[in-house]
């Protein structure tokens, strides 16, 4: 795997689990993430704000190389809710709370992963993950981090390790932009705006209206086929994209 | 008779119906509505309505007892002025105290003449006749002894009375009359009897027994009141205490019970989580060294590890989330209105079967938990890839019922044998009116003998034969169960016309 990200970071990651920090920890390391582990959620916090002490205090430069650029945060802390460790993270002082957040959880619940972004996680990963998938979510994070802080969270579409930024109009699949048109981007912004949703290709057709309309409305097959090239894994057998007999499209509401 | 049929209360309902609190309009009826929220039959009247409520029927009974109370306290005063001897005899004295002459009864006091001599006449008339005897008798005979004639029986006073003949001792014969007394002025209560004055008494008590009954049993509503609220799902709630009585040892010792309750249910809430998260824990560690030891394992291997772990997900997941969906559990997500074409598009995707959508509506909307729907149809066709192959693929088809448009869309993926189908049936039988979108997951493999098709929807049951290498744990179809019914829907086993098995799961349609 090709580390696009050379220079190194260093993410925070608080869970009880040592086993399962060293193995992150062993499986980061490669793709250049170095990783600073806490088993208590107190500590995590305690580590935070000396560092935080340590920007106020003295030159940013010489806490550069310990200071982490994100918290990986487990939601089942021994002595504490990882949504309140979450809380009280963004009460930090500034640079401090604006750290991306990525919240892993075995609980499964629908409720966990809804309250988690609602307090302020920026990613949420459920246990037992892939690993790929949390070096996505990592890659993802901080991209979008540096690329702009103020990124609304409206402005982005996420599925699975595919991503939509409406803000910069560009797609991202697993951390790699994807090439599309601009139409393209637009008939795929349709179609995700409406995920689960079937759409026949009227429908599509009006909702990318004030576009310049084709001639013929099997165009639209075609722009789907080259969408499907740039998003889907395996073209002969898409799953984002899904073609319903005799109605239309649906984008997968859920997907890898 | 005072009382009502005690079946009435044996069941108590949980929930209260809406129906009954707002229909009565008067402040009893309306109690009472609260107080009794099972649901009514049609035919039940008001009547059968009213005697439902504790307070109405305490107070009815103390009214059957108190009118018990009233005829026999009528009957006994009755029969003992019956027993009183009647008068039948005259002796009439002169001054020196001589016996002038004798009489016998000739009329005991009928209005009417003396035709009927043994006439029983009403105690009361004959209770105060003996009263006013004594004087009457005692004093100088009047004009009117004389001048009433076997003729003439009624005198002018006109008011009944016992009617006596005397022989005098120098023999003739005297008619003496003793009449009633015409009602006392000063008494109006003595035209309506003594029955009505206890009757009247009873009125009285009734009236205010009621308010007390309904004091009393006010506390037992409020208890009720309590316990329903907590039956509803409010573990935290409880009824308050008072007093030292048998209804406030109730309250407290249903207060204990409740408590106990909820920390049961938070204490299986925390295991489910713990467990979840116990064993996630060293799952999450297992995948990753797999990751980590790629090539170490050679792609077979590799690929069977990982599809092991993934059933092992699948099934803790599946265990969790059956127990949630027994416990009734409510925050298993929030519903929302679901495009079931596109959901069973998507899980179709990954099953690579044939979704055959509804070609009329083509929007076929449901309101339901996502994740959970498509747990359901995702759970069917694992079903059907596992036990419903033939030697091809299963084939879903996902819409209307034409066959013919059916089987040309699927002929060109012949590579799919699983075929999900969407219809839209509004059912002529029971729920007139009702709409429900069918999703039938029909497949090619063996079928389901008639004998266990609904069986086959136990948790862990298998089909004789089955064997268990096929994957799965017998959770699948059992959740598919859940999750229909928890929709307000249904799941059933049939056959499938072209053979195999075929699932059926309906759902509620909504229109969007």
């Amino acid at each position: 795997m090709s580390a696009p990200y050379p220079a190194s970071h260093t993410l925070l990651m608080i869970e009880d689990d040592t086993r399962l920090a060293d193995m992150v920890t062993a499986y980061l390391a490669p793709s250049g993430f170095e990783v600073i582990h806490k088993t208590h959620g107190a500590e995590g916090l305690a580590f935070l704000r000396q560092i935080a002490g340590q920007i106020t205090g003295q030159s940013a430069g010489q806490s550069g190389g310990r200071s982490p650029t994100l918290v990986v945060l487990d939601l089942m802390l021994p002595d504490a809710d990882g949504l309140e460790i979450c809380r009280q993270l963004r009460a930090l002082p500034s640079p401090l709370n604006q750290l991306p957040v990525l919240m892993l959880s075995a609980k499964g619940d629908p409720m966990d992963r809804v309250i988690g972004l609602e307090l302020g996680a920026d990613d949420y990963l459920a246990k037992p993950f892939e690993p790929r998938e949390l070096l996505a979510r990592i890659r993802a994070l901080l991209r979008r981090h540096s690329e702009g802080k103020n990124t609304p969270s409206e402005h982005l579409m996420s599925f699975g390790s595919l991503e939509i930024d409406r803000g910069a109009r560009q797609i991202h699949l697993s951390g790699a932009l994807c090439d599309l048109t601009s139409y393209q981007f637009d008939l795929l912004v349709a179609l995700a705006e409406r995920a689960g949703r079937v759409l026949s290709r009227d429908q599509i057709m009006e909702a990318v209206r004030g576009r310049e309309l084709e001639a013929f409305d099997r165009s639209i097959d075609v722009h789907i086929g080259r969408i499907r090239q740039a998003i889907e894994f395996d073209v002969k057998n898409p799953k984002r994209i899904l073609t319903v007999r005799g109605v239309g499209y649906v984008f997968a509401k859920q997907q890898d | 008779m005072f009382l009502p049929n005690n079946k009435t209360d044996k069941t108590m309902p949980n929930h209260p119906v809406g129906s009954d609190s707002k229909g009565s309009a008067t402040g009893l009826a309306k109690g009472l509505a609260n107080a009794l929220p099972s649901p009514l039959p049609p035919q039940q009247n008001t009547w059968q309505r009213l005697t439902r409520q504790l307070s109405v029927r305490i107070w009815l009974a103390v009214l059957g007892i108190m009118s018990v109370l009233i005829l026999l306290v009528g009957g006994a005063y009755h029969l003992a002025g019956e027993n009183r001897p009647p008068m039948r005899e005259v002796v009439v004295r002169n001054d020196a105290g001589e016996v002038v002459g004798t009489g016998l009864l000739i009329r005991r006091g009928s209005r009417l003449p003396s035709a009927n001599p043994s006439n029983p006449s009403p105690s009361l008339a004959t209770a105060s006749s003996t009263m006013s005897s004594a004087t009457s008798t005692t004093s100088t005979p009047s004009s009117e002894i004389a001048s009433p004639t076997k003729t003439d029986p009624l005198p002018s006073h006109g008011s009944d009375g016992p009617e006596f003949i005397v022989a005098m001792n120098d023999g003739t014969s005297l008619h003496l009359h003793l009449p009633r007394p015409g009602p006392r002025p000063n008494n109006r209560l003595n035209g309506f009897g003594f029955l009505t004055i206890l009757l009247m008494v009873g009125v009285a008590v009734a009236l205010a027994t009621y308010p007390i009954m309904r004091k009393l049993t006010r506390r037992l509503e409020a208890l009720q009141t309590g316990v329903e609220h907590w039956g509803e799902g409010h573990l935290s709630a409880r009824v308050q205490v008072h007093g030292h009585d048998e209804v406030a040892f109730l309250a407290e010792k249903f207060n204990q019970a409740a408590e106990r309750l909820e920390r049961l249910v938070q204490s299986h809430k925390a295991l489910l989580a713990n467990a979840s998260h116990e064993l996630r824990s060293p799952l999450t560690r297992i995948r990753m060294a797999l990751s980590m030891g790629e090539q170490a394992l050679s792609p077979t291997l590799q690929a069977e590890a990982q599809r092991s772990l993934q059933e092992l997900d699948t099934l803790i997941e599946e265990i969790l989330l059956a127990s949630r969906l027994d416990a009734k559990e409510v925050d298993l997500g929030a519903a929302e209105v679901i495009d079931l074409t596109g959901l069973a598009a998507e899980v179709c995707a990954d099953f690579n079967a044939n979704l055959i959508p509804c070609p009329s509506p083509t929007e076929v909307c449901v309101k339901g938990t996502p994740k959970l729907l498509r747990r359901a149809i995702r759970n069917l066709l694992e079903n059907g890839q596992r036990h419903g192959q033939r030697s091809t693929p299963t084939e879903v088809k996902g819409g209307p019922s034409d066959p013919t448009a059916a089987s040309d869309q699927t002929e060109d993926r012949v590579a799919a044998a699983m075929t999900v189908t969407l219809r839209v049936v509004s059912h002529p039988t029971a729920d007139t009116g009702n709409v429900w979108a069918m999703l039938s997951v029909s497949d090619q493999g063996p079928g389901v003998p008639d004998a266990y098709k609904s069986q086959i929807f136990e948790p862990f049951f298998r089909l004789p034969g089955a064997s268990e290498s096929s994957g799965g744990v017998g959770l699948g179809l059992a959740l598919v169960k859940s999750i229909a019914e928890r929709h307000g829907g249904e799941v059933r086993c049939e056959d499938n016309p072209s053979g195999g098995a075929q699932f059926v799961l309906k759902l509620p349609l909504i229109r969007p």
